[in-house]
């Protein structure tokens, strides 16, 4: 039996590696990914999308710790990032029908509630700017562009009202509402006359 | 209400080009059904008492005839505002109305002072505030006025309501026909006769004033063409040439006329100087050359004739004295008349062996049978394009009937005493 | 001596035109204006010369038909045409009077066009008359186009009434 040795442990601090440059690698920053307004995600049923915007980029990276460590974490967040991106188009497309087919039933009502004046021609066009609440009521209706005829600016407005409430839009998810019905824009330009 | 297909077009602009947050989406509407528009009038009164005429029943009658608009009854109204502060919206949404017309009446020494808005019932707009004043014996054409102004508004065409029609009735008298020529408002009111004779009468046609009318009467023995001012009645002969004097056709400019005369050995298109009295002959061909009208720029005469064979429609360039062929399609093309756009050409086209009343898009060649009646004839178009007045027989008995250019409005005038025939749209 | 061909071909067609005149009248309007330019003691006897040389007729004067039918957009005389005018022309030739040519056409198609046709057929009749010597200043020739109906029908029996030309 010898004496115990007594080791003079020395703590040695790994340096944090000066550069936390965590190399991004283009992945990380998902990037709101330029997703224009209309497409959107989500999935046909409002599914409770814990995740909220993917706006909000994941974090980055969680601060390697040792080499292998990393490279494991970096691919879970590529991947998470991937799959993220996934979902967004899925939604994309399964919004693109939505507004496809509400944009149908907006068309059909107004369409059905227009008389053209006699005076109207083809090749005329005249803009409307629409607003509307979520309950489908259209509160507000401006000419963005004339089509030089009063008559048949006047006829576009009153196709509008008379359209009445656009009932429907109620069953919308209100993202798909906000981003693409609350503002409206209804282009007229008449391509079954005979003149 | 039209069956509207599925098609429609979603602008994808704002998914191509992922730019500002703004882009809206944007819907395309390419159909519509063109149902008349809801119209009321409230009663336009004098201060609320009542007047001669009930200005509001003739808007209403003036506005449902032209096929574009349809009055909501009085019987249903909730309110009767005459100015457009006194407009409750709510009584008018109700009713489904889309655009209100109110007025006043005041009288001033006389003369009657009407003044008159037009109101958008949904956005609750007024569209415009008119007035319109004239001597009190001329109420009707108050009421036609505030009709022209309502529909000019609404359709971006000038109204035709305050037009007048001349045509010609034959009537069985003690066994034997009387005819006269007469003339009446457009929609059929203060009916005035100007000539009535024992022998036929046909042709008339009116002066670009509006003020004259020519004819053919066969008072002489002979068929010739007379001149009578509406106003004082007088009346001249113009030609007494043996043969076919007819179809008389006043110039835009008023100052000759197109006709046909027989006096060479067969019908041949003259135009007679009325100034001058002389008669200068047109065609030079051997076939049948008749039934001339002008063209709104003055420049050429369009006419039937049957020098390919069959009657066709053909038109004479007078400085060229070019003549053309018009009409290709179908074996009977006759009586042409040009509307005042200068290519709407309106004409008696035979189909089947039915007689009806066709246009023809001179420019497109397009050729469009308007009428389901048959044995039609004589069309001719209201001033503002939009209508035309035509003769056709409802069993036995000539009758007028109406339809609209692009014969979406069909109707036949309340039958009269005896036959009608002939009817001429004056020019304003 | 009179044949048979012909005085039948004309009677036929006399006694059509008169049941065809029959039969409008019921449905027509009441009006009962007829403008019937039939007389009807021509309809009864209806007697022609069938080479229309033999002499013997030209005293019934009356009995000779003076109205001639046509076909529908046509002004070409017909036999029974031909053989009427040609008795005229005999008895024009021999006692020249004044006489009138009024030619008509059926209400279908357009009114002044409608002039123009009788007029034609009118024409048809006067040169005829002149082709077979009577002398052209004495016709004057009058259209009414469809203004003066014979039978105020609008079906094929009345129109083909109206087709005329009426030699007064």
């Amino acid at each position: 039996m010898a004496q115990p040795k007594y080791v003079q442990a020395k703590l040695i601090q790994l340096e944090e590696k000066a550069k936390p440059k965590p190399k991004p690698k283009p992945k990380a920053k998902p990037k709101p990914k330029a997703k224009p307004k209309p497409k959107a995600k989500a999935k046909p049923k409002p599914k409770p999308k814990a995740k909220p915007k993917p706006k909000a980029k994941p974090k980055p990276a969680p601060e390697p710790t040792s080499k292998p460590e990393r490279d494991t974490q970096q691919l879970e967040q590529q991947f998470a990032s991937a799959l993220a991106e996934e979902e967004e188009f899925l939604e994309a497309e399964t919004d693109a029908q939505l507004v496809s087919s509400y944009s149908a039933y907006i068309y059909e009502r107004v369409a059905g509630n227009w008389n053209r004046p006699p005076s109207a021609r083809r090749g005329m066009e005249v803009e409307l700017l629409i607003q509307l609440v979520p309950t489908g009521q259209v509160v507000n209706v401006i000419v963005a562009k004339s089509s030089g005829h009063a008559a048949f600016d006047r006829s576009a407005e009153q196709a509008v009202h008379k359209a009445g409430r656009f009932d429907k839009l109620q069953e919308l998810p209100s993202r798909v509402f906000e981003n693409n019905f609350r503002k409206l824009r209804l282009v007229f330009r008449p391509e079954d006359l005979r003149l | 209400m039209k069956k509207l297909g599925a098609v429609f077009s979603l602008c994808l602009l704002a998914l191509i080009y992922p730019l500002s947050v703004m882009a809206e989406l944007t819907i395309e509407i390419t159909q519509g059904v063109d149902n008349p528009t809801r119209i009321a009038i409230s009663p336009i009164t004098q201060n609320g008492s009542t007047l001669p005429e009930d200005i509001g029943k003739i808007v209403d009658a003036d506005l449902e005839r032209s096929g574009l608009f349809r009055p909501i009854p009085r019987r249903d109204m909730l309110s009767f505002p005459a100015k457009p502060n006194d407009v409750y919206y709510r009584d008018w949404r109700i009713l489904g109305a889309e655009y209100l017309v109110v007025g006043n009446v005041d009288n001033r020494g006389g003369r009657y002072q009407i003044n008159f808005s037009l109101m958008e019932v949904h956005s609750a707009r007024k569209v415009f505030t008119k007035v319109v004043e004239g001597p009190a014996n001329q109420l009707r054409d108050l009421a036609h006025y505030i009709s022209d102004q309502v529909y000019q508004a609404v359709t971006g065409i000038p109204g035709a309501f305050s037009t007048r029609v001349a045509y010609v009735t034959a009537i069985p008298v003690n066994g034997k026909m009387t005819f006269q020529l007469m003339v009446a408002d457009a929609d059929g009111a203060r009916e005035r006769l100007l000539l009535n004779s024992k022998q036929p009468i046909m042709s008339p046609a009116w002066s670009p004033d509006a003020k004259e009318l020519v004819y053919v009467s066969f008072e002489t023995g002979r068929p010739a063409i007379f001149r009578q001012n509406l106003a004082t009645a007088a009346r001249t002969q113009l030609t007494n040439f043996r043969g076919l004097n007819g179809a008389p056709s006043w110039s835009p400019d008023g100052k000759q006329l197109a006709l046909v005369l027989s006096k060479d050995g067969n019908p041949e298109i003259y135009t007679y100087d009325l100034l001058t009295g002389q008669f200068t002959r047109r065609t030079t061909h051997f076939a049948i050359d008749t039934e001339p009208n002008w063209t709104p720029d003055g420049k050429s005469i369009i006419f039937t004739s049957d020098r390919g064979g069959s009657p066709q429609i053909y038109k004479l360039t007078i400085a060229t004295r070019r003549v053309e062929r018009l009409t290709f399609r179908g074996s009977y093309n006759a009586r042409p008349r040009l509307a005042s756009d200068g290519r709407t050409l309106v004409m008696v086209h035979r189909d089947n062996g039915n007689f009806h009343i066709a246009s023809q898009d001179l420019v497109t060649g397009d050729l469009r049978v308007l009428t389901q009646t048959y044995l039609d004839e004589s069309p001719t178009v209201a001033p503002n394009g939009a209508m035309l007045l035509y003769a056709t027989k409802q069993g036995n008995k000539g009758v007028l009937a109406a339809v609209s250019l692009d014969a979406g409005v069909k109707f036949l005038l309340p039958s009269r005493r005896g036959d009608v025939r002939e009817p001429a749209w004056s020019p304003k | 001596m009179k044949t048979k061909m012909l005085k039948y071909g004309v009677m036929a067609t006399f006694l059509a035109s008169l049941l065809a005149g029959c039969s409008s009248t019921d449905t027509a309007d009441t009006s009962g204006s007829d403008v019937m330019s039939v007389p009807s003691s021509q309809v009864s006897t209806g007697t022609v010369d069938s080479s229309g040389v033999s002499g013997s007729s030209l005293d019934a004067d009356s009995s000779v038909a003076r109205v001639f039918y046509f076909e529908f957009d046509k002004a070409i005389l017909n036999p029974e045409a031909r053989a009427a005018l040609r008795i005229h022309a005999q008895t024009l030739r021999a006692n020249p009077v004044n006489i009138r040519l009024e030619g008509h056409a059926d209400e279908r198609g357009t009114r002044e066009y409608n002039m123009a046709l009788g007029e034609r057929r009118a024409n048809s009749a006067r040169d005829f008359l002149v082709q077979e010597g009577v002398n052209g200043s004495l016709i004057e020739v009058i259209s009414y186009g469809e203004e003066s109906p014979a039978s105020l029908g609008s079906n094929d029996a009345s129109w083909a009434m109206n087709r005329r030309v009426e030699l007064k």
